[in-house]
């Protein structure tokens, strides 16, 4: 039958493009597990003797990887809850009412996208350099957020706006104040949305290099950065340039496996109308 | 409800103010204590001298009881932060590596220590006359003054596989001026790559040199060689007094890229975006048979990965020797070699200028630079041989290890890091103009002439909105390799 | 609509007074400087307009904006496309959805960086496996290698962009897709429209906004290019690849022309503000939001 035909073609389709994505991941994970002579053979090598020993140098002796995976994590989900704090009521505001300034602040906001963040690096030193904060965590939470928080109102924004406004104005019809309605009506039904927010906001966090590299210092130094350090002029370690990749790849990945539900609810949110 | 509701998020923001006031008052109060242990922080970066002085660290924190932060991150955030440090004139960071061509600017900006004094005042520690001068003049000394202090120094020798030229039947290069070095010219040095491309050996199919082109600056790294190795320079009068910047770069530029364009035909053709490393890594593969590349590429090709324990496939077949020279060349004539490297500085905004100097005697010393060495790591070992000073290359342990050093002791004499890549503020912008030429003859889309006729002319845009052409408008001073030669005599009497 | 004309000020205040704070003094950092002619060691000098002069005759700069806009316009496209093609196809799968959506978000949590890192390993001359398997397949590769070849150059960075951000495009399709009313399609296919007609005339224009913000939202990313070309082709080989960003991290921080380098940046902003303009306008006349 045609339908079947077609949804054999379209299972093969679906399973190459998985396939060709997660190919080069999978070669990452290959070369974190070589011993370097097969880094650069000829043919590649796809058999090959595997070993722990990056590894064993990233996570234990001498543990170079840790403080790094801990600081990626402190960096992204600290800015990412603020971003949430800040954008959500913004995002609300846009999405539920009409105002005067509105279409010139929501174009601001998407300006902002826009500019080239290597145009914040210094000016960013002087703010935090007179604040006492370079180096430390802060610093860093406080620069995410010029790019978290357009992201975030206009995420947000999307999302709220596929939640009808039937739903909060009949709750208020029965009398509950706008803030009550927005806590039990709004925040359940859009609880999907704002995790994938959320872990949006949380991934380009975790990706990012030029904040962290401008701001930080050896204290906060994230995994983006620690393993770029082993791309240098003089040589190239690549097997912990692996380890380090695998590790950045690793976190956010694993997040969105277990909030993979709600990527799928919220996706499924207009469906389910 | 709607009190329940108020009285909830009151309480809850009465338990968060309480909670921060609670931890605010319970931090332990600053100790006063009487003798406060000093912490420096130093930003590095992970050229091989980083691993075994990282190693070493806690030797020096141990005899002077400093703590060091020791940091080795990439190269355009050790510019970044120390920029933007300096900018606001932060004292978070004490000592700073400092690359070749950076001192002038930063000395300009006076964001260094001047340290002649300190020199003078330590001199029976420091020992500035065993500096070689050469290296002084061209990594530290800017405008008569000695801004940091070299710690380690990069020559470009040639790399050769003595196996295949022993097969070939191929004279081998002389590995010291005191030998016949009249033949070893660049025509011959054209010869042997032509003679050794193609030919297999032990099953081994080889290229007869290897070339790097990697825009910006590898490239120029490499065919800066051959310019100060054919006689040439940038300007018509730099780095003596009184300073010309009308630019020379062309007359013997256009030979010096044609000798890198003949070479790169008898070069893997992927060459052309190799980075410095990747030539060395090549080498190391073993179907190369001559590299002229910088000195620290002759012990990096012993292992298969940068600082990665492991045996490469050319370790017992390679030999080192000297670069060759045009025809007709003398000693003394001009220089011939490129000189490059690292050299440490103290931040005059640094609030522990006095450490920040003891971890840069410490680090310079004949002591530890002989313990860097020697050296053993979980990054492999006997890593280090880009020595700074004379008695380094006098010493027995360290000749047995790196066998290449006195080659390497008279390269100096024929190197001039000021010549090769003048350290003028606006080097990097020059820099990036010859890469991008460079790299497109390279890859044959424009010709030799064509691509100095660009040259010519983006470096006289270049120089004119700066304000070196028609005349430099700053202070001049006449750099040369005596005056430093001079200079750390004086500072060793005293 | 509820009127409380002050409330949505408030609700809007707090991210809006910290991204003030925030670009207020950046703004005039780069606009101040802009006039100046300023290198590390140089005294600061006003030249007036004579930067942004600079900037625009520079063949430098034209050549970077051709490249940025060539380079995320092409991406765009292809990560449109391919995005949608893949976005059917996983609509029409019913199990291991979410495990495959959790999958296809992979590349994009690979920072761009890394990717870049990843990709040249992957592309170098016989030992890369791209280069190893293209050439299996008999294709004709430069023998530079496909970095290292002006032509190839190019598109081995649109590879590296492609790979990265299309599934997370085909994600945001995939969302908008499944939110396409059931029972309408239902109803079109009861009635004997056939698939085709049905994508054209009901689930296209249903899509149709996110379809623009998604493509919006990328090329104001790809617009700002940086860190694949660094890593992956150093802007080269000559300047085959360097977008706007690459040309602004060179000239603003590798040779600190502070002065030129605030002009440049302000150039690239107004000229992207104009560009996401004229596509506001554009989309919104087709129908668009």
């Amino acid at each position: 039958m045609k339908a079947k035909l077609l949804n054999y073609l379209r299972y093969i389709f679906v399973g190459l493009i998985v396939a060709m994505f997660m190919f080069p991941i999978v070669w990452v994970i290959m070369l974190s597990l070589k011993p370097p002579e097969y880094n650069f053979t000829i043919p590649p090598s796809f058999i090959f003797p595997p070993t722990l020993r990056h590894y064993w140098w990233s996570l234990v002796d001498p543990g170079y990887y840790n403080k790094h995976i801990y600081n990626s994590i402190i960096l992204s989900s600290v800015a990412t809850v603020m971003a949430i704090a800040l954008s959500a009521p913004a995002a609300y505001a846009f999405s539920r009412f009409g105002f005067k300034l509105k279409n010139f602040l929501m174009g601001w906001y998407l300006g902002l996208y826009l500019a080239p963040p290597i145009v914040f690096l210094t000016p960013y030193y002087f703010i935090m350099k007179s604040l006492g904060l370079i180096g430390t965590y802060p610093a860093i939470w406080i620069a995410f957020q010029i790019f978290s928080v357009p992201l975030g109102v206009w995420l947000l924004k999307n999302f709220f706006d596929e939640v009808p406004r039937e739903l909060e104005e009949a709750a208020m019809l029965d009398g509950c104040g706008r803030l009550r309605a927005l806590i039990h009506i709004i925040l359940p039904v859009g609880a999907p949305g704002f995790i994938i927010t959320a872990l949006f906001i949380f991934v380009f966090c975790w990706n990012n290099l030029l904040f962290p590299m401008a701001l930080g210092g050896p204290e906060v130094k994230p995994l983006t950065l620690s393993t770029m350090e082993h791309f240098r002029m003089i040589g190239v370690t690549w097997n912990y340039i692996a380890t380090g990749s695998v590790f950045i790849m690793t976190i956010p990945a694993i997040i969105f496996i277990i909030f993979r539900r709600y990527l799928v609810r919220g996706l499924m949110l207009g469906a389910a109308r | 409800m709607q009190k329940k509701a108020i009285v909830a998020i009151i309480a809850v923001v009465v338990i968060i103010i309480a909670g921060v006031a609670a931890w605010l008052l319970m931090a332990p109060p600053t100790p006063i204590t009487p003798t406060e242990k000093v912490t420096i922080r130093v930003l590095a970066l992970q050229d091989p001298f980083w691993f075994p002085l990282n190693d070493l660290i806690p030797e020096f924190e141990e005899k002077y009881g400093i703590d060091v932060v020791f940091e080795g991150v990439s190269y355009y955030e050790v510019r970044l932060r120390a920029v933007s440090a300096f900018l606001a004139k932060s004292p978070d960071i004490d000592v700073v590596v400092v690359d070749q061509m950076w001192v002038a600017e930063y000395a300009d900006a006076g964001w260094l220590l001047p340290l002649d004094d300190l020199i003078k005042r330590d001199r029976e520690e420091v020992k500035p006359d065993d500096f070689i001068p050469e290296i002084v003049h061209a990594l530290s000394e800017w405008r008569g003054k000695i801004w940091t202090l070299p710690v380690a120094a990069y020559g470009q020798l040639v790399m050769y596989r003595k196996d295949v030229f022993d097969e070939l039947g191929l004279r081998h290069p002389p590995k010291s001026f005191k030998e016949d070095y009249e033949w070893w010219t660049w025509d011959k040095y054209l010869e042997y790559v032509k003679t050794i491309h193609g030919k297999t050996i032990n099953g081994v199919t080889f290229y007869g040199t290897v070339e790097v082109g990697q825009q910006p600056a590898p490239i120029v790294h490499k065919w800066t060689q051959y310019l100060i190795g054919m006689g040439g320079k940038w300007f018509e009068r730099f780095p003596e007094a009184p300073w010309n910047f009308e630019v020379k770069i062309h007359e013997k530029g256009k030979d010096a890229l044609k000798l890198f364009l003949e070479l790169y035909k008898y070069s893997p053709p992927e060459s052309i975006e190799y980075f410095w490393f990747d030539a060395g890594v090549r080498f190391g593969k073993g179907d190369i048979g001559i590299l002229l590349w910088w000195t620290p590429y002759c012990y990096l090709i012993k292992q298969p990965e940068y600082m990665v324990p492991g045996v490469s496939a050319v370790v017992g077949k390679y030999d080192v020797a000297l670069p060759p020279h045009p025809e007709g060349w003398k000693v003394g004539d001009h220089p011939i070699m490129s000189i490059g490297g690292w050299s440490l500085g103290i931040n005059p905004y640094s609030k522990h200028k006095e450490e920040a100097w003891k971890f840069i005697k410490w680090a310079t010393s004949f002591e530890t630079q002989k313990k860097m060495g020697l050296l053993k790591g979980d990054w492999g070992e006997y890593q280090f041989s880009d020595f700074v000073r004379y008695s380094l290359y006098k010493d027995p342990e360290l000749l047995e290890v790196y066998p290449w050093l006195p080659t390497q002791l008279e390269a100096w004499k024929v190197g001039n890091g000021k010549i090769s890549r003048p350290m003028i503020p606006l080097y990097f912008t020059l820099e990036g103009i010859l890469g991008r030429y460079l790299n497109d003859a390279m890859a044959g889309r424009i010709t030799v002439d064509e691509a100095f006729e660009g040259i010519l002319k983006e470096f006289n845009t270049a120089l004119k909105q700066n304000f070196y052409l028609p005349e430099y408008a700053g202070p001049m001073f006449d750099d040369t390799i005596e005056y430093v030669a001079d200079h750390l005599k004086k500072l060793a009497k005293g | 609509m509820l009127k409380e004309s002050k409330y949505p000020y408030f609700l809007v205040l707090p991210s809006l007074i910290f991204l003030i704070l925030l670009t207020i003094y950046p703004l005039f950092y780069a606009l101040y400087y802009s006039f100046h002619y300023w290198v590390i060691g140089s005294p600061v000098i006003f030249i007036g307009l004579d930067n942004y002069y600079f900037v625009l005759t520079n063949p430098l700069f034209i050549n970077s904006l051709i490249i940025t806009l060539k380079f995320s316009g092409i991406v765009v496209a292809i990560q449109l496309l391919l995005g949608l093609a893949i976005a059917l196809g996983v609509s029409g799968i019913k199990r291991g959805q979410g495990l495959i959506c959790a999958l296809l978000i992979m590349p994009m949590s690979v920072a761009p960086v890394i990717a870049g890192i990843i990709f040249r390993y992957l592309y170098f001359k016989g030992t890369g496996v791209v280069h190893y398997f293209l050439s299996l397949l008999g294709i004709p590769l430069p023998p530079e290698g496909i970095l290292g070849n002006p032509d190839t150059a190019f598109w081995g960075l649109v590879v590296t962009d492609v790979w990265e951000w299309t599934p997370f495009i085909s994600l945001i399709i995939l969302a908008s897709l499944l939110s396409v009313p059931s029972d309408i399609v239902e109803a079109a296919r009861v009635d004997g429209a056939s698939s085709v007609k049905i994508f054209r005339h009901i689930t296209l224009p249903l899509i149709k906004p996110t379809l623009f913000i998604a493509a919006m939202l990328r090329f104001m990313q790809a617009y700002n290019t940086f860190d694949i070309v660094y890593v992956e082709t150093g802007g080269g080989p000559g300047t085959t690849t360097q977008t706007l960003s690459h040309y602004l991290f060179y000239e603003g921080l590798v040779y600190y022309r502070l002065g030129y380098a605030s002009a440049l940046t302000l150039i690239i902003f107004l000229i992207a503000i104009v560009v996401i303009n004229i596509y506001l306008k554009f989309t919104i006349f087709r129908g668009g939001e």
